[in-house]
């Protein structure tokens, strides 16, 4: 363990200089700022358009369905880990009913977002 | 017992990151933090009392945090459409 | 099969909204009414086998749940309020041409949340069944298009989206504490339960908006939609206050701790705050929601005599419940038949002149408002007697003086409105909207029962006993 103590000097110093350094130039240098300064570099071409484009509303609905369903599953696994144990116990049909019905509910789920179109990508609805 | 000081650590960040924040994103990032944070806990605890109890809990908390991060993203896109931004300082047109 | 039988009553509700969501996703030149009337069928069967259910008696579920007779009443109580939401609605959504299916499942799933909040034993239970209904009021809140319900909606989430993470922290605590979820287990650790009770009442306080945690109430209930802002004050307000009486009951069987004169301080701290604020608002829906803090706090106390007489607290509580939803639902209801077009009217000059233009509008909305403020004999009277005889008899005087004093200054913000309509300057440029027979029906089930509870309470508080 002693023999890690340089290192650990070392690091202590490269610290010390390096927050040394950002403080001395930052009471020393005090930058101005302008516009030109605070702007996006570009290569000295004018700004073109603002970095922020607006991405299309359907990528954010769909990737809440994404989200929603993929987390449902998880659900599942303690369901499919048990179900063997369960079989042997005797109560293979209502574990399987309760797998269905759960599955069930997000069918109905899955039924209802196709019919109110929002998976439905082209001519913009 | 250390995961436990973790989670309240994580915990403590949810709540100074809902009340320092302005940006909504960053708001509700740090309500899921919160949440996960209790996740933590409880996996902790299941350990200490040695019984399951506390691991099923998450799994239904993980989907309901996940619910829960659908519909709030879902307030805060209706939001943007509305005002063009999710500064949560624009939003005060109701009596303070 | 007979455990299906029991939890009929629940199981009701998301089936009819599922297949209501189906159906109007599937077939959309379904009309509203048809949906509304699907709804309310569904909500009538609920009530129907929940008191056959309250007839029949407790049953546990196997799992963390009880189907007994706080459970039955919660949901025949809970339909009441949810069918009511529901037909107050019609001419406000149809006006505003707004989409039916998603608003009437949305209801629905917060009926059966409420049930879940009303039959765990569990803390899991509990909190899914919480976050059922809290999902469903948020995306209600901005369910119109414009600003205000967005803000609502956002302001509404944040907030009860801590309260839930601070609330099941406080979960988590308790399981390290007891090494169960039940709400019934017993503590190992001490320190860890002390800390596990104050994250958890903070979180509940929270949802029923109780004093240090109510600040989002006003801005939520003002900003919402009418019809919304009434099922709020009455449906979630509900469910919230069965949970709490659920929590409070099931950890003060399994603990020395007291926490009484937490309960007093919240209470009369409550009351005080909403009353006090309530005082000189111009917004009525605004001063509604004031109203709804104030009457909060004096739903606290049967909370503190829960710790002496649970069946007395029990009964208490559901009958003040019952006669808020109604009186509540009412005043909004009153609101909302006046709101026209796509402008809601709730401001003071709005009913100014009411009682001529409209004496039997302006009669009823007086009759809500004193019902509110507990003159007798109306519903409110007999909900405030009971519940502060109730504490009286286990010696709480000092919290019984404080809510009475705390009754005398509500009076002058309920009869602000009152005096408005009846002296009010008279105001020429608005007609009234033409009859809504939905509306209207409303209000007179809910005038009606009014009264009934305010004359006739004994049969409805001998079922409540139980």
């Amino acid at each position: 363990m002693l023999s890690y103590v340089p290192v650990l000097i070392l690091f202590i110093f490269a610290l010390l200089l390096g927050g040394a350094f950002v403080f001395l130039s930052y009471f020393l240098g005090r930058p101005k700022k302008t516009t030109t300064k605070l702007n996006p570099y570009e290569c000295g071409v004018e700004q073109a358009t603002l970095p922020r484009i607006p991405v299309n509303i359907k990528f954010f609905a769909v990737a809440l369905m994404f989200l929603l369903f993929d987390v449902e599953v998880a659900l599942l696994y303690p369901w499919a880990a048990y179900f063997k144990s369960m079989v042997s116990e005797g109560l293979g049909t209502f574990v399987l009913i309760e797998g269905l019905i759960f599955i069930g509910i997000l069918f109905v789920a899955l039924v209802y977002i196709f019919r109110t179109g929002i998976l439905h990508w082209e001519n913009g609805k | 017992m250390e995961y436990i000081v973790l989670s309240v650590i994580i915990f403590c960040i949810g709540v100074a990151g809902i009340l320092l924040r302005r940006n909504l994103i960053i708001i509700l990032m740090s309500v899921e933090l919160m949440l996960s944070a209790s996740n933590i806990s409880f996996v902790a605890f299941s350990k200490m009392h040695g019984n399951l109890d506390g691991q099923a809990v998450v799994l239904l908390l993980y989907v309901l945090a996940a619910c829960e991060a659908a519909v709030g993203l879902a307030i805060i896109v209706g939001l943007f459409r509305l005002k063009g931004s999710v500064d949560i300082q624009l939003f005060r047109d109701l009596k303070k | 099969m007979n455990i299906l039988i029991q939890s009929l009553p629940l199981l009701i509700m998301p089936a009819v909204a599922a297949f209501i969501l189906l159906i109007g996703a599937m077939w959309r030149r379904i009309s509203g009414e048809s949906l509304l009337i699907m709804a309310v069928a569904g909500l009538v069967a609920a009530l129907f086998f929940g008191w056959q259910g309250f007839l029949a008696g407790t049953a546990s579920f196997p799992a963390d749940i009880i189907f007994d007779k706080i459970f039955y009443l919660t949901v025949i109580i809970i339909a009441i309020a949810l069918a009511l939401a529901m037909l107050v609605s019609y001419n406000y959504l149809a006006e505003r041409k707004l989409p039916w299916p998603e608003y009437l499942a949305l209801l629905l799933f917060a009926g059966f949340g409420a049930g879940l909040m009303a039959a765990g034993t569990d803390f899991i239970v509990l909190f899914i069944g919480l976050e059922t209904i809290s999902i469903a009021a948020y995306v209600l809140a901005g369910y119109t298009r414009d600003g205000s319900s967005k803000e609502a909606s956002i302001k509404y989430f944040l907030m009860g989206a801590f309260a839930s993470a601070v609330l099941l922290f406080g979960i988590a605590f308790f399981y390290g504490a007891t090494g169960s979820v039940l709400l019934s287990a017993a503590p190992i650790n001490k320190l860890l339960m002390v800390l596990a009770l104050a994250l958890i009442i903070s979180g509940a306080a929270f949802k029923v908006a109780a004093f240090p945690f109510q600040w989002w109430t006003p801005d939520v209930y003002e900003g919402s939609p009418l019809p919304v802002t009434a099922f709020f004050a009455t449906a979630v307000k509900a469910a919230a206050f069965i949970m709490l009486f659920r929590i409070v009951a099931g950890i003060s069987g399994g603990l020395g701790l007291k926490f009484e004169s937490l309960l007093i301080a919240l209470s009369v701290a409550t009351m005080t705050f909403g009353n006090l604020a309530a005082l000189f608002q111009e917004n009525i829906k605004r001063m509604l929601a004031y109203s709804s803090i104030a009457h909060a706090g004096y739903m606290l106390i049967a909370f503190v005599v829960l710790g002496k007489d649970a069946n007395l607290a029990g009964a208490a509580l559901l009958f003040y419940i019952l006669a808020y939803i109604v009186m509540s639902m009412g005043a909004f209801g009153v609101l909302i038949y006046l709101s026209g077009g796509e402008k809601e009217f709730c401001n003071m000059p709005d009913v100014a002149g009411l009682g001529r233009r409209s004496p039997w509008l302006a009669a009823v909305f007086g009759l809500f408002l004193l019902s509110l403020a507990g003159f007798p004999p109306t519903a409110g009277f007999v909900a405030k007697f009971y519940l502060f005889k109730s504490a009286m008899a286990h010696g709480y005087v000092l919290l019984v003086i404080a809510a009475v004093i705390n009754s005398l200054i509500s009076v002058y913000y309920y009869m602000r409105p009152v005096v408005a309509m009846y002296f009010g300057e008279f105001q020429q440029e608005r007609s009234l909207p033409k009859i809504r027979y939905s509306v209207a029906g409303v209000l007179i089930f809910c005038a009606i029962f009014v009264i009934i509870l305010g004359l006739a309470p004994a049969t409805i508080l001998a079922i409540l006993s139980h």
